[in-house]
């Protein structure tokens, strides 16, 4: 016999779990694409979370399918915009690590 | 034809208007667009004067017009004028192509005036987004500069990660009640605690939870400020101007709007947290500011004292008290902006406490307006900074006021907190009038002030000493 | 509601493919492998999209994200080619920068008691939740989300959101056009690329990713 699985409890854990991890990837990582990137896996999960709702819970319009494409506008409209920028920031630093990148901050007299 | 795409439709052509001049004439004279811009932003406010109606809904709800939303889209839109103004010979000085910097400007404009009036989470979203990603182009559009790189960096991998945050809120949001609807939500939500069904309930909170703290970071509340001096110090004064006032502007009246209506039923939740937000941010912006030599840096600190007092306001449920405070701040700011521009030279800015030492001699009058406005910035009387702070602690005296358990002490804490505050207010009033001039202040003392700048500054004074002397608040 | 054993296994292994891939992305050094790991886990989301009745959006997210916005990542990746070990602690900078995020500690600590506190309250909030069958017809299929978007746009609640998303796209390019200007204000021309070698990009200096997976 097969537990029964595919339910909201277990969609919406999966899309935290997925936040959180995302999450963890921004804190930890030093490069500034890669924090890009676990941003889009935090995004990932909202997304999950967000159709999840709609089909366990309110089928009765596709109301968060919208949200879920707005919600990939926006993160496309945001990879262009960070990614323009750390092509501009590896111009002027020849680099993106982001300890490296750094001067703002305050200053020890 | 609808009313409300008329009222958007200045902000629109204007937008249109600089695309076809930025493709016209690449390199042709910045004033042209400037004035497009101004009058698009001024005629966009007169459009949703006299044509939107108080109380109407467009678009099968997606968007409501209240009282206190047009009020805020006023503010934001002749906040944004304002700076526009400021940003003329500016944006030369530091060399930004002014056609794109305005056509940045006015997508954020349409942002937050959809902000103000959104009554969905759909718009809500956009609106919001609209708002802050041209914030982080903002902040690093010059693009030559390594510092407003990195300003512009930090800011958007931030708001990235907090808009992330948002969007998680509003889906728990959806998910509990399964409205997009503000006002649907707001009645879901009573009938859920009515009812006391734990499941959305959580649900819910969870997701306010969420919301307010994206929100937080976003107007860098302590203890998610730390990112707010550092983007300061990267960015052009002219971008600044923007982000720091009417952009803050925007954010607070979403947020009072947000948590006065449809959060309304959950206020035993979010007053607590507006409150921790609230001493936090009293404690932590004061504390840093007064080991701060950087002027951009300071000012931030400022920003975030301010609030601090703002989300006090918020959690007193006073409209008018946090419209008149959001009011003050922004036209605070930007006549602060306006002195730090006529302050620098022609190849640089003022940048640290020494930049502007013995000012009082060579820029009598710049000096002076910027006096005052540090005088409102820490509240002394007969300032608008004063009246502001003042209606605040007023609203939570008043034994009517539903206030969670520890409200007042807070607010005395604020207040004491602000007369910390004094001391690095008065560092800067004493470089400026006690301590001689450097040796290269001929420099300065040759140019005069450019009559934007001057502008701004007498409106900015005439406006803090008007608000702080002859208004009345309610309840005074 | 009875679910046949086929959705199960499908929902189950989809979850342990994306998070598996998922936590490959935070923790593989290599950032090219990174990305590929992300559009690993895109691949099973839409499979579980589908099994949502999402047929669209789980089509939109191969083609949109995973064609198209993952596509961008890995161009500037290859574009730049950021050293492989960019794991490593950094040397020099200070270490305070970027301290909204690298709060360390802080942050570890937040993210550690959320997991353990919140996903648990969450799991067992929505396990007591009603669950309703889905009831409208053609749920989740192109022609309904049609309808939804575009029936009687001066009515439709999601007309606005669905308009303003365009100037949103319209600041993207604006702002990309901007960051390509060279110091005279002219966007960049064809001739004008490769002719001036102090602002060309320093390719030659650096292993291509590529290489150093082959490397390894």
């Amino acid at each position: 016999m097969i537990p029964h699985v595919f339910n909201l409890q277990n969609c919406l854990a999966l899309s935290l779990l997925l936040v959180l991890i995302g999450s963890f990837g921004v804190f930890r990582r030093h490069s500034l694409i890669m924090i890009l990137l676990s941003v889009e896996v935090m995004l990932n999960g909202v997304n999950l979370s967000l159709v999840a709702f709609n089909y366990f819970r309110w089928g009765t319009s596709e109301t968060s399918h919208y949200l879920y494409m707005l919600s990939i506008g926006v993160a496309a409209v945001e990879a262009a915009v960070g990614l323009s920028m750390i092509i501009v920031l590896f111009k002027n630093f020849n680099d993106i690590t982001r300890e490296r990148i750094s001067r703002l901050g305050e200053r020890s007299a | 034809m609808n009313p409300y795409v008329l009222s958007q439709a200045p902000l629109i052509l204007g937008f249109v208007f600089l695309l076809v001049l930025a493709s016209v004439r690449p390199a042709g004279k910045e004033s042209l667009s400037n004035i497009i811009t101004i009058l698009s932003l001024v005629s966009g406010a007169i459009a949703i004067w006299l044509i939107l109606p108080e109380g109407a809904q467009f678009f099968g709800g997606a968007i409501r017009v209240t009282s206190v939303g047009k009020v805020l889209a006023y503010l934001c839109l002749g906040l944004t004028a304002v700076a526009l103004l400021l940003s003329e010979d500016y944006l030369d000085k530091v060399r930004i192509h002014g056609v794109d910097w305005r056509m940045v400007v006015l997508a954020l404009a349409l942002g937050m005036v959809n902000l103000c009036l959104a009554n969905d989470i759909a718009t809500l979203f956009i609106a919001y987004e609209l708002v802050s990603i041209p914030s982080y182009v903002l902040a690093g559009f010059a693009h030559k500069d390594p510092r407003s790189n990195e300003a512009g960096m930090k800011y958007l991998l931030l708001g990235v990660f907090s808009s992330v945050l948002f969007l998680l809120g509003l889906s728990f949001l959806y998910g509990a009640t399964g409205e997009i609807h503000l006002l649907a939500i707001h009645d879901k939500l009573a009938l859920a605690v009515g009812a006391g069904s734990t499941g959305d309930l959580m649900l819910a909170k969870v997701g306010l939870g969420l919301i307010v703290g994206a929100i937080f970071f976003k107007v860098a509340v302590a203890p998610f400020h730390s990112w707010l001096p550092d983007v300061y110090q990267g960015t052009n004064l002219a971008s600044l101007a923007i982000i720091s006032s009417p952009v803050k502007v925007a954010v607070f009246g979403m947020l009072g709007m947000l948590l006065w209506g449809a959060f309304e039923p959950l206020s035993d939740l979010w007053k607590p947290i507006l409150l921790a937000g609230a001493a936090m941010s009293a404690l932590m912006g004061n504390l840093q500011a007064i080991v701060q030599t950087n002027l951009k840096r300071l000012v931030a600190y400022s920003a975030v004292v301010n609030a601090g007092f703002i989300l006090l306001g918020i959690l007193v449920n006073s409209v008018p008290i946090v419209l008149f405070y959001l009011g003050s701040y922004g036209i605070m700011t930007l006549g602060s902006w306006a002195a730090f521009m006529a302050m620098g030279t022609k190849s640089s800015d003022v940048d640290e406490l020494s930049d502007v030492a013995g000012l009082g001699r060579t820029q009598r009058w710049v000096a002076l307006a910027m006096t005052l406005i540090l005088f409102s910035y820490a509240g002394i009387p007969l300032t608008a900074g004063f009246a502001a702070k003042f209606g605040v602690v007023l609203e939570a005296l008043k034994p009517e006021a539903f206030l969670p358990r520890g409200t007042l002490p807070v607010v005395y804490f604020s207040v004491a907190m602000g007369l910390v505050s004094f001391f690095f207010y008065f560092q800067i009033i004493r470089a400026m009038w006690l301590q001689s001039p450097p040796l290269d202040a001929g420099e300065r003392r040759g140019a005069g002030v450019a009559w934007p700048y001057a502008f701004v500054l007498v409106l900015s004074v005439v406006v803090i000493l008007s608000l702080g002397m002859f208004l009345r608040l309610p309840g005074m | 509601m009875p679910v046949s054993p086929l959705v199960e296994i499908t929902f189950a292994l989809s979850a342990l493919v994306i998070l598996l891939a998922s936590l490959a992305v935070v923790l593989i050094k290599n950032p090219v492998r990174a990305t590929l790991m992300l559009i690993l886990s895109f691949l099973p989301t839409s499979l579980i999209y589908i099994l949502l009745q999402a047929s669209f959006v789980g089509i939109l997210q191969i083609l949109v994200y995973a064609g198209a916005i993952m596509m961008l990542f890995t161009f500037v990746i290859m574009m730049i080619n950021p050293s492989p070990n960019e794991g490593d602690a950094p040397a020099g900078g200070s270490e305070s920068a970027f301290t909204g995020l690298r709060g360390g500690l802080v942050g570890f600590l937040i993210i550690g008691l959320a997991g353990t506190m919140v996903i648990p309250m969450i799991y067992h909030a929505a396990a007591s939740l009603p669950v309703q069958a889905v009831t409208k017809p053609h749920f989740g299929e192109l022609s309904s989300i049609a309808a939804l978007l575009f029936e009687d746009p001066a009515n439709n609640p999601l007309t606005v959101s669905f308009e303003l998303i365009s100037f949103l796209i319209l600041v993207g390019i604006i702002a990309a056009l901007n960051f390509s200007r060279r110091k005279g204000g002219q966007t960049v021309d064809e001739d004008s690329i490769s002719t001036r070698p102090t602002e060309a990009l320093p390719i030659v200096k650096r292993q291509s990713g590529i290489e150093a997976m082959e490397r390894k």
